[in-house]
């Protein structure tokens, strides 16, 4: 942080003192300004939303509607009317959403943190070479069952029946015609690609689907939905975090006599700790926070808290910002106490790097 | 309907509006000035105008009375012989500048206000005149109301002295045979936009669930439980029934005087007895007609990317399409039915699913999306 | 399973965008009509609303689109002078011919002062919003892993917004954006904007949004890269440290080489889900003023709103491709290359 002209100064001793560290653990004073001026700065652009969303949470209709006011009990009088009428007059549909949301949240993420993380590994340590060709005979083979299903209204166990008969036939023959191959990549490629499309135009389909297993309305139908959404996200991610840690582990632990799978759950998970508490933590919120997919696979029963959200823009009455206000704030709280368990995985970040050295 | 703030024009010696030219004086008189007593200054006119919300509903409203004379079946929307619209015309840009027009005197970020931000300039008191569906009396009487409590008045919606000439798509003065419904050479038409709530039963529920759903439909329209409702702003339920409109005692008991009660239940009869009353569009496609095709230019008109011409115009290419697709014979015939025109060929089941209750006109409700 | 659950769907959407559906009682009806969804949207009466209103182009838009045409073709004559593989060769040419169209579009609207159609915008989205929402939330990491007191503190804070539902988020910003009730509306005043609504101003709203999405995903980037950051050799830091180098090297030197490929990942993920931006344009403004904030997604859906469903899909497929050439093109082409000089 020193420069050549600074040194050169007169007054090189007090400038000293400010622009060099103590030592390599602490920043140098003027640095630690910069810094903390900088994080506090963003810490208020952070917070104001959510100190308007508390107070607006207290706030009278009349008190939103009129005008800015800032400070409870200086320029307005709290009330607690909001909080009432959805805790104690509403508590039942409230607390239906919550548990709900909680539920599915965090079976969702359980399930795709598990499949993402082995899948990632699998990708990160061994080489697939599925055959291009392969796969677009299994893609044309199902949308010729489709067809039929749909065309001449065939029963549709008997079409995939014979649609995967004809598969495995043609797939033979196939492959030893097309050597075209696909890498590790592609397949990580098209995990993500899922991702790309619009969830509004998949999200039809997806409803005629749990419609013809009778599984709407079920927590079933949204953890199965929000754990192939979210896959991709769990599977770059973590694939990123593994590559980083070095193959050499593995090797040793397999000539020990471990399997790949005990090598996988007590070696590298371990390592890949922050990477993992910091995927948990994000595909946990994409799952908490899934609005248009649950929209649509629930109508009561299994009803999660966003759609509790949107249903507090009331048309005829307009937004009840006070309402929304609550739900949003109730929403958080569980996502910020899983964020202060897990951020403590993040940090542990540092230890690897003396495993690696 | 259009409301005013009758304390306010009283002490300026204004009178109510009748046309878009004397609601814009009256809104240009009361525009800047203080009308709820907070310091601040106020708006003349609230609309709501954001996209994707009620928009369309107002344009309509307002395009109502230019297009539609000879009464109810004539309608407003296409010709009935060759369902081509009746879109691209004077009329219709006309009604696009008139709403254009009225941002001028109204709050600064309108264009991004859907109607629960116009309640609640509303409902604080910061509006001179607004327009909106039979909410604004009830809301009045709501905790939250108290600003606008018993001070608004409430007329049939602004009627104008020159419409439509369908063979030509001019603007032309009012006359006897033009505007045979027309009040000292002005013609109204009130629409009854959104036609009004209408109750289903899926035909594939259990019976159980059927009867279920029949009780509570019926339960809640029964005049026991309905009548207290409809007084209660947040309720959303606009005055329907007759018992509703011509009994003042459950209105007064909510917190009208008598002669708030008598102004406001009186405007909405005025609205629905009129024999020129405008019908909203109830044929397939409508969701696409107006939220989509008519929104999106009227959102683009207003932000200023198009002009009320190519607006109009533009809806007019967008609507042809709509009923290519869905097929322009079978559109017509609905079109015609919906409007009371006979048509034999037509199935009665098809008339089932796509006519909107009417009786409930002035009830006239905006969706949730 | 999980096939079932990607292909199925796709497939599905994919007739869809190829026909017109129409809705009736207790089942549906599906006629194909070929590309006339997508012909719509490019040459037909959707037009304007999807690629952007043309009338003429001015000289910079000529000037722009001409430039652009002679880097893509001299970028594709010094590939294929090098070495020449025909699938290499062939997706060069798609990603040239993308960048070309594209280079045509903002040409004839940004350029010649036309306002956008859908395309432009989230393509504005998701470079601005992209570019703004790394600088910071690298920033952030960056000073959250200084030696400072209260780490737990700011790492917490600075992840909320992440955890509001997006919706929620919309909703919020609409509160606090409002210039007559909103918390800001005195200062908006004391500056002398009481009469200037942003909403009404193309610019400004797409801004607005702009700055709403970045509140709520610049904690995503963060949280990885302080995860990537926490992951860096220390020891290399040190070493780096004590033989005097300053902090922008030690930065470009040691750190950066290390978090780059998690980077990278983070860009891709983020850039996709900046390519589906909905909530945000449909709470705050509707996409309005006009079809000034409206993104292809949010196209989709009200398309997909009024059932017209064989639109929506074409829209959604036409999204589908835009962003897998830009995303592969990018990632192939400048990322993969820096990161593995093979």
């Amino acid at each position: 942080m020193i420069t050549q002209d600074i040194r050169m100064s007169p007054q090189r001793s007090l400038l000293r003192r400010w622009f060099e560290p103590k030592s390599i653990k602490e920043m140098a004073p003027a640095t630690a300004v910069i810094v903390y001026g900088l994080l506090i700065l963003w810490a208020v652009f952070v917070l104001f939303p959510l100190y308007w969303l508390l107070i607006t949470s207290f706030k009278l209709p009349a008190d939103v509607n009129a005008g800015p006011v800032y400070l409870p009990w200086i320029d307005f009088t709290p009330s607690l009317h909001a909080w009432r009428e959805l805790f104690v007059f509403d508590y039942e549909d409230t607390l239906r959403a919550y548990i709900n949301s909680i539920i599915i949240a965090l079976l969702a993420t359980a399930l795709c943190v598990t499949i993402g993380s082995m899948a990632a590994y699998a990708l990160g340590r061994i080489q697939y070479k599925p055959k291009f060709a392969t796969i677009v005979l299994f893609v044309l083979c199902l949308v010729a069952m489709a067809g039929v299903v749909g065309r001449w209204g065939v029963d549709w166990r008997l079409s995939l029946a014979v649609a995967l008969a004809v598969f495995f036939v043609l797939a033979r023959a196939v492959g030893r015609h097309f050597k075209a191959t696909l890498g590790n990549g592609d397949i990580l490629f098209w995990m993500i690609s899922q991702r790309i499309l619009p969830p509004i135009v998949a999200v039809i389909p997806i409803y005629m689907m749990f419609q013809s297993v009778r599984l709407l309305d079920t927590h079933i139908a949204q953890i199965l939905a929000y754990t192939v959404v979210n896959l991709p996200i769990v599977v770059w991610l973590m694939y990123d975090f593994f590559v980083t840690i070095p193959t050499d582990l593995d090797e040793s632990a397999q000539l020990d006599g471990a399997t790949r799978f005990t090598t996988f759950v007590e070696i590298i998970l371990p390592l890949a700790k922050p990477g993992l508490a910091a995927t948990t933590l994000l595909v946990l919120i994409l799952c908490w926070n899934e609005y248009l997919l649950s929209l649509f696979l629930s109508t009561s029963n299994a009803q999660t808290m966003p759609i509790l959200v949107a249903a507090m823009n009331a048309g005829e009455r307009g937004i009840l910002w006070w309402s929304m206000a609550v739900v949003i704030i109730v929403m958080i709280i569980p996502v910020v106490l899983m964020a202060l368990v897990l951020q403590r995985f993040i940090s542990k970040g540092i230890l690897l790097g003396a495993v690696k050295g | 309907m259009v409301y005013y703030r009758k304390d306010i024009l009283d002490q300026m010696g204004l009178k109510p509006p009748r046309t878009w030219d004397e609601y814009h004086a009256v809104a240009a008189a009361t525009n800047g000035k203080d009308l709820n007593g907070d310091g601040k200054p106020d708006f003349g006119s609230c609309m709501f105008k954001k996209r994707n919300a009620q928009s369309y509903f107002a344009l309509m409203s307002i395009a109502a009375a230019y297009v539609q004379t000879q009464g109810t079946g004539e309608g407003m929307f296409f010709d009935p012989a060759t369902m081509k619209p009746l879109v691209n015309n004077e009329a219709w840009a006309e009604a696009f500048k008139v709403y254009k027009k009225n941002g001028e005197y109204g709050p600064p970020d309108e264009l991004n206000h859907d109607i629960g931000d116009t309640r609640a300039l509303v409902t604080t008191g910061r509006c001179a005149l607004a327009i909106d569906w039979g909410d604004i009396g009830p809301l009045s009487l709501d905790p939250g109301g108290e600003p606008i409590k018993n001070k608004m008045g409430a007329i049939v919606m602004m009627g104008t002295k020159n419409v439509l000439d369908r063979a030509t798509g001019k603007l032309v003065d009012c006359d006897a045979t033009r505007c045979p419904h027309a009040i000292d050479g002005i013609n109204y038409s009130p629409f009854a936009a959104f036609g009004g709530w209408t109750g289903g039963i899926n035909a594939k529920a259990d019976d159980k669930v059927k009867q279920a759903g029949y009780d509570f439909l019926s339960y809640m329209n029964q005049a026991a439980q309905s009548n207290v409702d409809v007084t209660m702003g947040w309720t959303g339920y606009n005055p329907y029934r007759n018992s509703q409109l011509d009994n003042l005692e459950p209105w007064i008991k909510a917190g009208f005087t008598e002669e708030s009660a008598k102004n406001y239940l009186g405007a909405i009869k005025d609205s629905l007895n009129n024999p020129n009353m405008a019908s909203d569009l109830k044929i397939p496609g409508t969701a696409e007609y107006q939220g989509v095709v008519l929104d999106r230019e009227l959102a683009r008109f207003l932000a200023g990317e198009i002009t009320a011409e190519e607006a109009v115009a533009n809806v007019e290419t967008g609507w042809e399409e709509i009923t290519e697709r869905l097929g322009r014979d079978k559109q017509k015939n609905l079109y015609k039915s919906s409007l009371g025109i006979t048509y034999y060929g037509l199935r009665v089941s098809d008339l089932r699913y796509w006519t909107n209750d009417n009786s409930s006109a002035g009830a006239c409700r905006p969706g949730r999306p | 399973m999980i096939l079932i659950f990607s292909v199925f769907p796709t497939i599905a959407s994919l007739v869809l965008a190829f026909s017109n559906i129409r809705l009736r009682a207790g089942s549906y009806q599906v006629q194909f009509v070929g590309l006339r969804n997508f012909r719509k949207q490019f040459f037909g009466t959707e037009q304007f609303h999807f690629l952007g209103t043309f009338t003429s182009i001015s000289l910079l838009g000529w000037i722009v689109t001409i430039a652009s045409a002679a880097g893509l073709i001299w970028w594709l004559y010094r590939y294929a002078k090098r070495g020449f593989a025909i699938l290499g060769f062939i997706g060069r040419l798609i990603t040239a011919s993308v960048g070309f169209g594209l280079a045509l579009l903002f040409s004839a609207t940004l350029f010649s002062g036309n306002p956008f159609g859908t395309l432009g915008v989230t393509i504005f989205y998701v470079l601005v919003g992209c570019t703004i929402q790394f600088l910071i939330g690298l920033g952030l990491a960056v000073l959250c892993a200084q030696p400072i007191k209260g780490r737990t503190f700011f790492r917490v804070v600075f992840f909320i917004p992440s955890m509001i539902t997006p919706i929620g988020i919309g909703y919020s910003f609409r509160m606090l954006a409002d210039t007559t009730k909103g918390p800001f509306s005195p200062v908006w005043q004391w500056i002398g904007l009481g009469d200037f609504g942003w909403a009404n101003h193309a610019w400004t709203a797409r801004l607005f949004i702009v700055i709403g999405d970045s509140w709520q995903w610049i904690p995503f980037i963060f949280v990885i890269l302080l995860a990537a950051l926490e992951n860096v050799s220390r020891d290399q830091v040190e070493a780096g440290q004590v033989d005097g180098a300053s902090g922008w090297q030690l930065f470009k030197e040691i750190t950066w080489p290390q978090i780059a490929p998690v980077a990278a990942t983070v860009m891709l993920i983020r850039v996709i889900e900046a390519f589906k931006l909905v909530d945000l344009p449909n709470i705050m403004t509707s996409g309005g003023p006009g079809i000034a904030t409206e993104s292809m997604t949010l196209h989709s859906f009200f398309a997909w709103r009024a059932l017209n469903l064989g639109d929506s899909a074409a829209i959604a497929y036409l999204l589908l491709f835009v962003t897998v050439v830009l995303c592969v093109s990018f990632f192939n082409l400048l990322v993969l290359k820096r990161l593995r000089p093979a």
